[in-house]
């Protein structure tokens, strides 16, 4: 639980022949964290093996497929090569076959569409049959205009038959005139007139051709339906013996391409990676079987992935870690202490038994629904608890002091003893950051010994006693000890600092203070929610005086206005205890950068 | 000097000052955090959290205002 899981660095050497056959073995085990072979080193990487073209070819035929039908991996089938060759290929013709079917439904439509938009300006405009436009010593101008007074005027004296609709803001208009003339009659009405295309639509009775277009143009919307359902319904018969297939070849593609992943020279090979080293009897026991096959296995406690191993209460507060970044092997994992008092600061800052208990029921609902969130939704749960105990200790019921007319012993009230609050807060500051400074102090002792440790991290501790007790008498109007003790040791402290991480360890001597008082923030934050409970729970009072109708308002205005303070306290809470953690905790011994366990088969 | 309306004043400007100082920073923050998650959504999470690292201009600005409400009481 304190740090992540221990790696062994393990080599693999074989002859040629076994290849496919450990690949196999170790994709089964999902234990070997594949450290890729570099081939600069002189060794050449192996090849894929040969049906790794015939899967990437499915596969292409499958995300082709995948583009026209959505497929729903939970009902999979078990399949094997063959058999997701032939239900690709099938798919993929039956698929090919809608598709053009449902083009042509489509060319179709559009056909018609054109016909209907033809047919209806020449309805719009009035004129009901079309031989005219046909003529060919006749030219002719279409489209739309917001100025029908404009060219009215420029057409008072042109030859020329004018047509317009009745339409108010945008109206259509039609322009005949001999075919000499119209270019001229363009050029005039151009700024006026929005041109349309319109092709020459044979007609002798616009309206009546129109509404004969319009019903079948119905039946053709109902046609394209069909054939989109039947793509659809060719999705779901096929669904899972496609979803089987797709999770076949994709985890035969990783086993073909391995090869890639490995030193594989013209009668051997050698694979490398890591594995936890609590599981390496698993995997001696996996390979014994694979003649010819020689296994060594170092223990590295500086190099290798990362996993992590934290009991079950624990384990979901890793989804902090995941966020930010993972510990590296040999480093402190944090997720402990952030399972510890991150559910105190959430408490701290929501403080209302109300809001816990909703909190807590709710996210059991999510938690059931969703098991996917199962993570977060743990760490909220776990949350509420404190929230509650917070809120016992503050005396908050939805921000009345009171459960329904039990009045709450309140042992800290937030919005009256407000310095005692800020004391409190400041004073979790406190173990919380030297808290960091111990892990620290811990890590250091690892990595460089204990002289560094002390000078560098315990130089911290030193300096916070040295300036507590020379600003005591300042600060708190109480001399625990003469203050030239604490002004010798914070030099003391300083020098110390200065030999221990140069001059970088003195610039961050300003960080510590700043950072301590960061932890006001749990107070403010908490005073916040609280005085918005407050000011909610008075505006509804007043309405609820009022009688009648206001009393309703007076009831929604009670639950919207503590919805949203608790959504605002749940946000506000959760990113500010965060936020804590990351950047004061972290910040004073977390180095982080782990990378994660990845192992070859998952 | 320590009537009622410069207290109240004062106070307000604390933590008014501080309001518009925190927007700025986090608006700033924000935006670009709002870019980067629309390149990679997977950054939504890390972009959240340094969009509130700001957060503790206006809480210190809270506990000026409401040390200033004190010392005007008294």
């Amino acid at each position: 639980m304190f740090t992540p899981e221990q790696m062994s660095f393990v080599t693999i050497a074989s002859s040629k022949t076994n290849l496919e056959r450990t690949i196999d073995v170790l994709h089964g085990l999902k234990l070997l964290h594949i450290d890729d072979h570099d081939p600069t080193l002189g060794i050449p990487l192996g090849t894929p093996f040969k049906q790794a073209e015939k899967i990437a070819e499915l596969l292409l035929d499958l995300n082709f497929i995948k583009s026209h039908i959505t497929l729903n991996p939970a009902t999979a089938k078990d399949a094997t090569l063959s058999n997701a060759e032939r239900v690709i290929k099938d798919v993929k013709g039956q698929l090919n076959q809608l598709l053009t079917e449902l083009e042509e439904v489509r060319q179709k439509k559009k056909a018609y569409e054109k016909r209907v938009q033809g047919l209806d300006f020449l309805h719009a405009v009035g004129v009901e049959d079309s031989s005219v436009l046909s003529s060919r010593s006749i030219g002719f101008i279409a489209g739309t205009t917001t100025n029908l007074k404009a060219i009215q005027q420029l057409l008072k004296d042109k030859e020329c038959e004018f047509f317009h609709s009745w339409d108010k803001k945008i109206t259509k208009v039609l322009i005949v005139a001999s075919k000499s003339d119209i270019d001229n009659i363009r050029t005039l009405l151009n700024t006026h007139v929005n041109a349309i295309s319109l092709d020459v639509i044979e007609t002798s009775q616009a309206e009546h051709d129109l509404h004969q277009l319009q019903e079948r143009l119905i039946g053709i919307h109902q046609d394209e339906e069909k054939a989109k359902e039947r793509i659809i319904g060719l999705g779901i018969t096929w669904n899972d013996d496609l979803s089987g297939s797709e999770r076949y070849l994709r985890t035969s593609m990783k086993k073909a391409e391995a090869p890639l992943r490995f030193a594989v020279g013209n009668h051997s090979f050698l694979a490398s990676g890591w594995v936890p080293t609590k599981s390496m009897p698993k995997l001696q026991e996996a390979l014994k079987d694979v003649p010819n096959l020689y296994v060594q296995a170092e223990h590295d406690v500086h190099n290798g992935p990362t996993l992590m191993n934290n009991p079950q209460p624990v384990k979901p507060f890793e989804f902090f870690l995941n966020l930010y970044t993972l510990p590296r092997i040999g480093e402190i994992d944090p997720t402990f202490l952030v399972f510890l008092s991150f559910p105190i600061f959430f408490g701290m800052m929501l403080g209302d038994i109300g809001y816990g208990l909703v909190l807590y029921s709710v996210f059991s609902v999510v938690r059931w629904k969703l098991p996917k969130m199962k993570g977060v939704c743990d760490i909220i749960l776990l949350s509420s608890i404190m929230t509650v105990i917070f809120g016992l200790v503050f005396g908050e019921f939805f921000g009345a002091e009171e459960i329904a007319g039990i009045p709450l012993h309140i042992w800290l009230h937030r919005l009256h003893e407000i310095n005692e609050l800020i004391t409190v807060a400041v004073l979790f500051g406190v173990i919380h950051v030297n808290l960091g400074f111990v892990f620290a102090f811990i890590n250091e002792l690892r990595h460089a010994g204990l002289k560094k440790a002390i000078l560098a991290k315990g130089s911290w501790f030193v300096l916070e006693i040295g300036g507590v007790l020379a600003l005591a008498p300042m600060l708190f109007h109480t001399t625990i000890a003469p203050p030239e003790i604490g002004i010798v040791l914070s030099l003391a402290a300083v020098v110390g600092l200065f030999l221990g991480e140069g001059v970088i360890g003195i610039i961050e001597i300003p960080g510590l203070v700043s950072s301590i008082l960061s932890y006001i923030r749990l107070a403010a934050v908490g005073l916040a929610s609280a005085l918005l409970a407050l000011v909610v729970n008075e505006m509804a009072g007043g309405l609820f005086a009022s009688g009648g109708v206001m009393a309703g308002i007076g009831v929604i205005v009670l639950i919207v206005g503590h919805t949203i303070n608790m959504l605002l306290g749940l946000l506000d809470a959760f990113l500010q205890s965060l936020r804590l953690h990351y950047v004061e905790q972290f910040t004073k011994f977390y180095s982080g950068n782990g990378k994660p366990y990845n192992p070859f088969g998952r | 000097m320590a009537s009622v309306e410069f207290v109240a004043l004062s106070a307000a400007l604390a933590i008014g000052v501080s309001a518009i100082a925190t927007a700025w920073a986090e608006k700033e923050i924000g935006t670009a955090a709002i870019g980067a998650m629309a390149e990679k959504t997977e950054l939504f999470s890390k972009g959240l959290i340094l969009t509130v690292i700001p957060e503790t201009i206006i809480i210190f600005g809270l506990v000026v205002a409401l040390q200033i409400i004190g010392l005007g009481g008294a």
